[in-house]
């Protein structure tokens, strides 16, 4: 790792220390002292499909995507950290669907959460375009494959049709979307 | 083949007692196959109270919470929206339509919801299926009222009748708003939904009716405001129960419940009413498994009546079985006679109890659909169901086995001169 990315992982890390007293009255008043949940292994992916774009959500503790919720402490793990966010900011090996529904990723929306600083998150969201949506009868989520120790694994799906929650157990991955 | 149509035989020798047997399996199946129906249809009808509404919207509390005061109207909301929080989603461009909800006020029991002419326009349940009028329109002066079937067939109201909506909750309450009545102007058609068991009147008729009230009171007669001089006011409310929302696409559903949820000026909620119903159905589905296993006992019941039927009447069947043996059955014969005989029993069983499943759903259709709002599909037996049968059936021949082994036993010891 370079000087200056170490460097920038420091200066991330100190933030909350510093961000108390660069708080304009403004600030205050609007910041919030909530926390969203945060379980570990507990995973959530919220899959919607509308017209030809199919998105795809990932809302997983940064304990079942690392293996470990905090700065990464040798060469290895700084590896892993390194190559984790590359697959997440790629998109690639994410969702499997049906070869004749034509998918192709539009776009990824990945920012490394800040790790070492208590609980961390990864929420990446990637978006699809699709040439024959009507031949996507499931999606299989192969991120599930990559992750590490998940206990449940929750899918939220919402098409013009349907909207229901399905729990995803013992290596199962595919979610049916009719 | 032949041991099948001995069998065959032997049953019609004893009809009254293999028809007996034949009725208590066929009803205990019929049971069961109901019960597993009843529990698809309430499953569905379950899930098909609300559809085509992207994100309820409330005040900060739990899931279910919400969903239950929005849209099964039981219990209470915790907080109130604030109007301005709802017009700043509402106008948000992902958005393509909102339906305000204004709860806390009851007419005889029923609740009052007060809304707007979007609720009419976009709601759905049951999948693709929209409110219809079975008489009259939806609400157009501030003092109309749109009544659901169930509120108009119990209380006996109809287009033009005129209601006076009480202050709160409960079917007696001394609060009313007797200055202010209301006009049916709509009678809704059954939904098999809370649809049914609802009130409702405009958004500004809701503020209209308290507009001179103050913690809980109406003002003295100087300060109160009458029917017509409150047409005059600004009606626009401060505060809404609760707001669903339709998205222009559904893949913009996450963002904005994800933005709605870490709104910081409000403590609001966003739900997906599919996800909620969910996890409701959950909750509730254990009652469900309950009479399923009621049911199971039931058949375990029936078939245990079979075998008592079969191993009493063997011992009177003694010389039938001497005699087949001295023709030249053999043991196993009789053994094979006796599984095929159990086999048959549980096979017209099932078939009978099925078929009573089936006029039964057939003739209580309509009924229930009318008085229950129960949409019960007959539909063909499914996979499940077939699963179901065919276990019971295997289980009847199993069960087969013990009269079949002592008859066996019986034919080895037995000569044609037993005393019997």
């Amino acid at each position: 790792m370079s000087l200056l990315t170490r460097l920038l992982l420091a200066l991330i890390s100190l933030s909350p220390f510093l961000s108390p007293f660069t708080l304009t009255a403004a600030d205050q008043e609007t910041d919030s002292l909530e926390h969203g949940k945060h379980e570990h292994g507990a995973v959530t992916f919220n899959i919607a499909l509308d017209g030809d774009t199919l998105s795809l959500e990932l809302d997983a503790p940064a304990i079942n995507v690392l293996g470990f919720e905090r700065s990464p402490r040798n060469d290895a793990e700084r590896k892993l950290v390194t190559d984790t966010h590359a697959w997440l900011a790629g998109g690639r090996e994410m969702l499997a669907v049906p070869s004749n529904a034509g998918c192709r990723l539009q776009s990824a929306n990945f920012s490394a959460p800040k790790l070492g600083t208590g609980h961390a998150d990864y929420q990446p969201r990637y978006t699809f375009r699709c040439s024959n949506p009507a031949a996507l009868a499931w999606v299989e989520i192969w991120a599930l494959r990559k992750l590490k120790e998940v206990e449940r694994a929750e899918v939220n799906l919402i098409t013009p049709q349907v909207q229901r929650q399905q729990t995803l157990q013992g290596g199962e991955l595919r979610v049916p979307l009719k | 083949m032949k041991t099948l149509l001995l069998a065959l035989r032997s049953l019609r020798n004893r009809r009254t007692t293999a028809l007996l047997t034949i009725s208590a399996i066929a009803i205990s199946v019929a049971l069961l196959l109901g019960v597993e129906k009843m529990r698809t249809a309430a499953r569905e009808g379950f899930a098909n109270t609300v559809s085509g509404v992207d994100l309820i919207v409330g005040a900060r509390s739990g899931q279910l919470n919400l969903l239950l005061y929005s849209v099964f109207r039981v219990g209470d909301a915790t907080a109130n929206v604030s109007w301005q929080s709802y017009q700043k989603i509402a106008r948000h461009p992902d958005v393509e339509w909102t339906i305000p909800i204004s709860l806390g006020d009851s007419y005889r029991g029923f609740r009052v919801m007060g809304t707007t002419d979007q609720y009419f326009e976009h709601y759905r349940f049951a999948g693709e299926r929209k409110m219809v009028f079975a008489a009259g329109r939806p609400f157009t002066d501030l003092y109309d009222a749109v009544i659901g079937a169930d509120v108009a067939q119990q209380l006996g109201c109809k287009a033009s009748s005129k209601i006076i909506i009480a202050h709160g909750l409960g079917n007696v309450s001394f609060a009313q708003h007797e200055d202010k009545p209301f006009t049916v102007v709509g009678v809704l058609e059954r939904t098999g939904t809370p649809i049914d068991r609802t009130v409702h009147v405009g958004l500004e008729a809701i503020t209209a009716i308290h507009i001179d009230w103050q913690s809980g009171m109406q003002a003295l007669p100087g300060g109160r405001v009458s029917a017509e001089e409150a047409r005059a006011r600004d009606l626009t409310p401060e505060s809404i129960t609760a707001f669903m929302v339709g998205m222009r696409s559904k893949v913009m559903t996450f963002t904005m419940q994800r933005a709605i949820n870490e709104y910081r000026q409000e403590p609001l909620l966003a739900i997906i009413p599919g996800v909620a119903l969910t996890q409701l159905w959950n909750l509730v589905g254990i009652a469900d498994t309950a009479l399923m296993i009621v049911a199971a006992f039931v058949v375990l019941a029936g078939l245990l009546g079979m075998l008592t039927a079969i191993l009493t009447s063997l011992n009177e069947r003694r010389r039938e079985m001497a005699i087949l043996r001295s023709v030249g059955a053999r043991p196993r014969h009789v053994f094979t006679l006796l599984v095929a005989e159990t086999g048959m029993l549980a096979s017209a069983g099932v078939a009978a109890g099925v078929a009573i499943c089936y006029s039964l759903i057939f003739a209580g259709k309509p009924l229930l659909e009318r008085r229950f709002g129960i949409f019960l599909d007959p539909g063909g037996l499914t996979g499940y169901d077939f699963a179901i049968l065919g276990t019971i059936i295997v289980s009847a021949l199993l069960i087969g086995v013990l009269p079949a082994w002592r008859a066996y036993r019986n034919t080895l010891s037995d000569g044609l001169t037993i005393r019997v």
